[in-house]
């Protein structure tokens, strides 16, 4: 199940219900190996002197159910609802009802109870969750009230955000993400997606930029093959955002990045600004579409598409450490094409995305600093 | 499994406000990360760099880390001399500061009650405050629980 919204404390509402799982059926050995490091008792080490304790024989450690009941939150809820978890302060009245012996498969239940704003932080707020361990016939193993810490809406310069449906010129119909300042707008940019879809991260890079005056849009390109896509980092996400990213041409991602760039008032004035994937897309924007100006972040796809001429001034960000992108080819390419600004960074492969393990503080803040001044130089209200 | 030594910790050998130092252990960066990468996969109990950015400050166990830490201690400490008959539970815990690779962990249980069973006169229920502290003497966890002990039998 998913719940898209989910991000900030004023998300939580008391009755949200959630569910995951099962887990895969727990192994004796993994019963024991937990049991060894942390609760070396006999009836949850040795399957035949387990027979003689009141348990009757083998038992998970009240704390290994504690444990898969984390694996199973942070699975199911924290990753896939893309929380602003901040870690717990605790929980309360945590009780092992049965025991949970091999072959058992466990899901996780939890429904919100209370919300309370922090006394003393007032960018925090935690909610309280009654949140239970099943087995697999439906049984609770076990249950207690959790606690989440949540970082709270931002205020202020906060800027306003909606998600619209746009059309293309082909007809092709698609959401777009959409932030605006708070203030009046300096321009407006096309935000273009990594292969992770509209996500968390392209989303909250929209809001960065709607609060430095430019209202920001991100089109969903992956529409065109599955609607809806928003992935994260992990291996399997990055096979899964490559298997639809071959589906998508940049035909397509063309004819969308136009029809945002017409939903804020015309591409001819926007800027362009795409990511790993999407760095190459603004690239080609640049020499197939006439933006305003155009940013490229590590786009590997720019080398193959180097001797094409650009409509507008571009600037391209790359990591001297990305394995993808050949920096000797990066350099060749920076080497003859003058009349393209090219900057390196000590850096990987999405180092502008904080939620990658490659995110890199000083690259990312000073290639924001100069994309942000080549907006200021070649973008108008 | 050889024949486990006769039980030398019964419900009788606890009174309320007495205090016990159980021992103590060290946690390494790499126990906390292989922990984190099994149960508790969020960035601050992984990457260094991810943690500086989040409320810890800088890498973290995962608190349920901790308590399996602080049952290792009270295992070793005090039921693998018990004929223990495991816990009902656990009223409240507070992860009070992060726990960070090297540091020193030990325990020190205070009895609060000792509650002998109503219903099955061979066992009784300690009510227990458990506090994990660090090698600065700061509180890391604190847990109000029980531990179901057989009581000592008849001389």
């Amino acid at each position: 199940m998913s719940d898209p919204g989910l991000k900030y404390w004023e998300d939580v509402a008391v009755g949200d219900r959630r569910e995951g799982g099962p887990s895969a059926p727990l192994t004796e050995d993994a019963i024991v190996a937990f049991a060894r490091k942390f609760d070396p008792q006999y009836f949850h080490l040795d399957p035949a002197a387990a027979k003689d304790s009141l348990f009757g024989g083998l038992v998970a450690s009240g704390w290994h159910t504690a444990a898969i009941c984390m694996q199973l939150i942070v699975e199911h809820f924290i990753k896939r609802q893309r929380a602003a978890s901040l870690g717990s302060p605790g929980f309360d009245q945590l009780r092992w009802q049965k025991p949970v012996r091999p072959g058992d498969a466990l899901s996780v239940r939890s429904v919100c109870i209370e919300t309370a704003p922090s006394k003393s932080r007032p960018d925090l707020g935690s909610a309280r969750f009654r949140t239970e361990v099943l087995n697999q016939h439906g049984e609770t193993v076990m249950s207690l009230i959790s606690i989440g810490l949540y970082r709270r809406r931002p205020r202020g310069n906060q800027a306003m955000a909606t998600t619209l449906t746009l059309t293309a010129a082909d007809g092709h119909s698609f959401s777009a993400y959409r932030a605006d300042p708070a203030g009046p707008a300096k321009g407006a940019v096309v935000v273009i997606q990594e292969i992770f879809g509209v996500n968390a991260h392209i989303r909250e890079v929209c809001d960065g930029f709607a609060r430095d005056g430019y209202v920001a849009i991100a089109p969903a390109l992956f529409d065109r093959v599955e609607r809806g896509v928003e992935i994260g980092y992990s291996p399997e996400d990055i096979a899964r955002g490559r298997g639809i990213r071959e589906k998508v041409t940049f035909e397509m991602a063309l004819a969308d990045v136009a029809a945002a760039g017409a939903a804020v008032g015309g591409l001819a004035k926007c800027g362009v600004v795409g990511y790993c994937w999407g760095g190459s897309v603004a690239w080609l924007a640049a020499t197939r579409l006439k933006p305003a100006c155009a940013v490229g972040y590590y786009g590997g796809n720019t080398l193959q598409f180097q001797d094409e001429k650009q409509n507008c001034p571009v600037l391209l960000h790359y990591g001297e450490k990305d394995a993808g992108i050949p920096i000797d080819q990066v350099r060749a390419f920076k080497a003859k094409r003058t009349d393209v600004t090219m900057e390196i960074y000590p850096a990987d492969h999405g180092f502008n995305c904080d939620h990658r393990k490659q995110f890199d503080n000083a690259a990312s803040k000073l290639a924001r600093e100069r994309t942000l001044a080549f907006f200021g130089q070649h973008l108008r209200p | 499994m050889t024949a486990r030594p006769a039980p030398t910790v019964f419900f009788e050998s606890f009174t309320p406000g007495e205090v016990r130092e159980l021992g103590s252990l060290t946690v390494s960066r790499e126990e906390i990360v292989d922990f984190a990468r099994e149960f508790d996969p969020q960035p601050f109990h992984l990457d260094e760099a991810a943690a500086r950015r989040s409320l810890f400050g800088g890498l973290s166990a995962s608190g349920w880390h901790s308590l399996g830490l602080l049952m290792r201690l009270l295992v070793d400490g005090l039921l693998k001399d018990a004929d223990s008959m495991g816990s009902p539970g656990v009223d409240e815990v507070r992860w009070l500061k992060p726990v960070r690779p090297g540091d020193r962990l030990s325990l020190r249980l205070t009895t609060v009650a000792c509650v002998p069973s109503q219903s099955k006169p061979d066992r009784g229920v300690i009510h227990l405050v458990y506090e994990l502290y660090n090698q600065s003497g700061e509180a890391v966890v604190r847990m109000k629980g029980m531990n179901m002990l057989k009581r000592r039998p008849a001389a």
